[in-house]
């Protein structure tokens, strides 16, 4: 440890002002203080600090999300063997995913950190850990079949202009991995429209296998009776929806696994539970309402109960993950859960009431990122009004 | 008595807690005055180099706020005026004499005579004693003019900030004093608010005269918070704030007509050789009265709170209003990727390190930034240590966009500056500095 650091504060002169890599600073600047400490002392106002900082928020964000990962990782492959009808042993399954999922998050991560660097060094501000976020979890909302040079335009779109153009982490208004993912599914849609995404290995492919999504069978409509048999005959049983060992994007399949990141974030408090329950208790209600309209004419879609509609598709991942990002999300704690709560409404809406589009949230929450400063707005002004005035 | 409860007050649970004991420090060589230990004052001197000064002679008035005069804590002479940056009094540095000889004021020792005297000649014996600027007018926390009535006075008789002198000690044996003193706020403004932390043990034996209970850790007890707690209007917006250590100075002043340069103030920190209270004299130096354990390592001295502090090296002298010494070490430990660690050893506000398991009865902190500076992330963790109900992230946002309207309207001016948004922040963002500046701003717009 001794010897890394003294190496590295040896090369520190290259990089400072006249030295010959000066540009370089900030890559040198992100190398060190993820070695080490920073070395930064208190120079204004408090002469204490907390020991939280963005490095740390932002790597339990990336924990959270590690189960999705992993199991993502296993999905991925299991659904390519199913597909192929070859031995779903748990290593030969988890080297196909890791084949097919870690290179889409490795160019990710590769070019999307590019990307940012190079605003760094133009912008001369440190590297931003909010990174390490999006170039997690845009890979996560992909599908496994997606070409890697669409990941890579598409994080490098996300980076550019969801983030860096606004000035980096913090001054966005749109979470950068929704709008990396937004940029991918409106220029890219036959890639990433949800009707089959399952990695096919050397197109060997089993009689009669359809490799659709829940959401896809959902929206197709084409049932006699009721629409939960028809899922169910297509393997989508609730049991199958709640694990994830179903088709869909990387990440969000796994209600569970959501489910242990949702604890992590609440228990660190570094996501917000007013979001998450705002957004699931939004979607209940409006799946409710929706059952109330559902009948004979209706669209099969609208029958579907609280909980189909909350284990399926991406809604629990999007809530849990995407809608609690702290930057592109209100400030006050009220607000937080009214954006939640109209997150989930607008979210189930999209899925089931438009058929264009295979799933909702990540609309719903662009949306909503869109509106956060006006609930901010509106419930700072009730706040101002109870205030005793003070002014001169 | 009426009972505050003050919300998202925080205790940062800081290490090395001075003992009761009070330990005599007085014997010293030099003493200095330092300007920048009230805000905002601009120095003019009435001194020269190699003047000779008495105890009470005046050495700088400020130049916007005669009332403001300040005078020699020492007898001897004028040895050095150091400037800083703009030719900026940074310390007036007086050696003391070995005999010290005292400025004599007009006594007023008892009721009666305080009864005696009318309003205008007890503000003018408080100027001539240099102890004016003790008071502090809201909201900007500085010290009143001259010929302002305040519609109320907050006296708090606890400093809460980690570490500040213990209200048992400094009250102990002066309780009849404090009354006194509380006679004499009376005679300044119609309305005296004295303020006392719930717990206090000394609290019956002050309950004629205290009227607010105080519920809440840090800054509960700051006037200025209980201030906002007990308005009910705008009327008392301006009210004037002071502390009991404060008061009993001008209580010494009164009862024995000299400039009182004797007091007790904490000196703490994990290297002190003995973290307790202490008896010393205005404008020590801190090389004369700390004693270190060792000399190894770099540290910093904070006047005040760790918190609110005003922070020097070793050549650094306790100011006019500062009533602690903080010692915090200032060298960098290289540490290895610190933030994938569990951080068992690691004090946070928040749950994102595994410290919160252990319940520590303290820490020892440094005075490390612990991460870089970064934008807000908005994270909302600011508004959980604010006891005013600011949202800390919005406001800096609307200083900073320099929109003082909305500023205003958000609460600038009923901020505090406890300093507890600085200390949480993940961004490391000098938040109560961004308001500070702000205010100081606003102020000499309108004065």
């Amino acid at each position: 440890m001794k010897f890394l650091y003294n190496f590295l504060k040896k090369q520190e002169p290259l990089f400072h002002k006249g030295g010959k890599l000066e540009k370089l600073y900030p890559l040198f600047e992100a190398g060190q203080t993820f070695c080490f400490n920073a070395e930064l002392r208190t120079k204004k106002g408090s002469n204490v600090r907390d020991s939280l900082d963005t490095k740390r928020y932002m790597i339990l964000v990336v924990l959270a999300l590690l189960p999705c990962t992993l199991f993502g990782i296993y999905n991925a492959g299991l659904q390519a063997h199913i597909a192929a009808g070859l031995s779903q042993d748990i290593f030969s399954v988890l080297l196909t995913g890791a084949l097919k999922v870690v290179p889409i998050i490795l160019v990710s991560y590769t070019v999307g950190g590019l990307c940012e660097v190079l605003f760094c060094i133009i912008r001369k501000h440190e590297v931003n850990e909010g990174f390490l976020v999006t170039g997690l979890l845009f890979p996560l909302t992909l599908p496994s079949t997606i070409p890697l040079w669409q990941v890579a335009v598409g994080i490098a779109f996300g980076v550019i202009v969801g983030k860096e153009v606004f000035g980096g982490s913090g001054r966005n208004f749109l979470n950068p991995a929704l709008t990396a993912r937004a940029f991918v599914f409106f220029t890219y849609p036959a890639y990433i429209s949800g009707e089959v995404w399952t990695s096919l290995i050397k197109d060997k492919l089993i009689d009669g296998y359809s490799g659709a999504t829940a959401l896809a069978v959902a929206a197709s409509g084409e049932t006699s009776g009721k629409l939960t048999d028809t899922l169910i005959e297509s393997g989508f049983t609730l049991k199958n929806l709640i694990i994830g060992t179903v088709p869909g994007s990387i990440g969000e399949t796994s209600a569970i696994m959501v489910m242990i990141g949702a604890v992590i974030l609440i228990a660190t408090k570094v996501g917000s539970w007013r979001t998450m329950l705002g957004g699931i208790l939004g979607a209940i209600t409006m799946t409710l309402i929706l059952n109330l309209f559902a009948g004979d004419s209706s669209l099969p879609f609208f029958s579907l109960t609280p909980i189909w509609q909350l284990s399926m598709g991406s809604c629990l991942f999007a809530i849990v993950f995407m809608a609690t990002d702290p930057v592109s999300s209100p400030g006050i704690e009220v607000s937080k859960f009214i954006y939640g709560f109209l997150i989930g409404i607008l979210g189930i809406i999209i899925r089931t009431a438009n058929p264009a589009y295979p799933e909702g949230w990540m609309l719903a929450i662009l949306l909503m990122n869109v509106f956060a400063p006006l609930i901010d707005h509106v419930v700072m002004q009730i706040r101002i009004k109870k205030r005793i005035p003070n002014a001169i | 008595m009426k009972k505050i409860f003050v919300k998202n007050t925080y205790d940062i649970k800081l290490s090395d807690k001075p003992s009761n004991q009070v330990i005599d420090q007085t014997k010293i060589t030099k003493v200095a005055l330092i300007p920048d230990n009230i805000p905002n004052t601009k120095p003019r001197l009435l001194k020269k180099v190699g003047e000779k000064v008495q105890i009470g002679t005046p050495v700088y008035v400020d130049k916007k706020n005669d009332a403001l005069c300040f005078l020699s804590p020492g007898s001897g002479t004028i040895s050095d005026i150091q400037y800083g940056k703009r030719r900026k009094i940074e310390k007036v540095i007086i050696n003391l004499d070995k005999e010290e000889t005292f400025v004599e004021f007009e006594k007023v020792s008892n009721e009666a005579e305080l009864n005696n005297i009318s309003r205008d000649s007890l503000v003018d014996l408080l100027v001539k004693g240099g102890l004016w600027s003790l008071f502090v007018e809201y909201p900007f926390g500085l010290p009143p003019k001259k010929e302002t009535v305040a519609p109320a006075i907050y006296l708090s008789l606890d400093e809460d900030e980690p570490h500040s002198v213990n209200s048992e000690v400094i009250l102990d044996g002066s309780i009849s004093d404090l009354k006194f003193g509380i006679k004499i706020l009376e005679k300044l403004t119609n309305e005296v608010n004295v303020s006392i932390r719930q717990d206090n043990p000394i609290k019956d034996q002050l309950s004629s005269v205290v009227t607010h209970e105080v519920y809440g850790d840090y800054p509960a007890n700051k006037p200025g918070t209980v201030l906002f707690y007990d308005k009910k209007d705008m009327t008392k917006n301006k009210s004037w704030g002071i502390y009991a250590q404060d008061l009993l100075r001008i209580v010494q002043l009164f009862k024995s007509g000299r400039y009182p340069i004797e007091r007790v103030v904490t000196i703490a920190g994990p290297r002190v050789r003995q973290s307790s209270h202490y008896k010393i004299r205005e404008g020590s130096a801190v090389s004369e009265i700390v004693q270190l354990k060792d000399s190894e390592k770099e540290v910093r001295y904070i006047f005040g709170g760790v918190l609110t502090g005003r922070s020097s090296g070793d050549d650094g002298f306790i100011g006019y209003k500062e009533y602690s010494i903080n010692v915090l070490n200032d060298d960098y430990q290289p540490e290895l990727v610190p933030f994938v660690k569990l951080g068992f050893d690691k004090h946070t506000f928040g749950k994102t390190y595994f410290s919160w398991l252990l319940n520590k009865p303290d820490w020892q902190m440094n005075t490390s930034l612990n991460g870089g500076e970064r934008s807000c992330i908005n994270c909302s963790i600011c508004p959980n240590v604010c006891p005013m109900d600011i949202l800390p992230q919005f406001l800096m946002k609307s200083v900073l966009a320099n929109d003082v309207e909305e500023s205003m309207s958000q609460g600038l001016l009923d901020c505090v500056e406890c300093g507890l948004c600085d200390y949480v922040c993940p961004s490391k963002i000098e938040l109560t500095s961004i308001v500070q500046e702000k205010k100081l701003d606003l102020y000499k717009e309108i004065s």
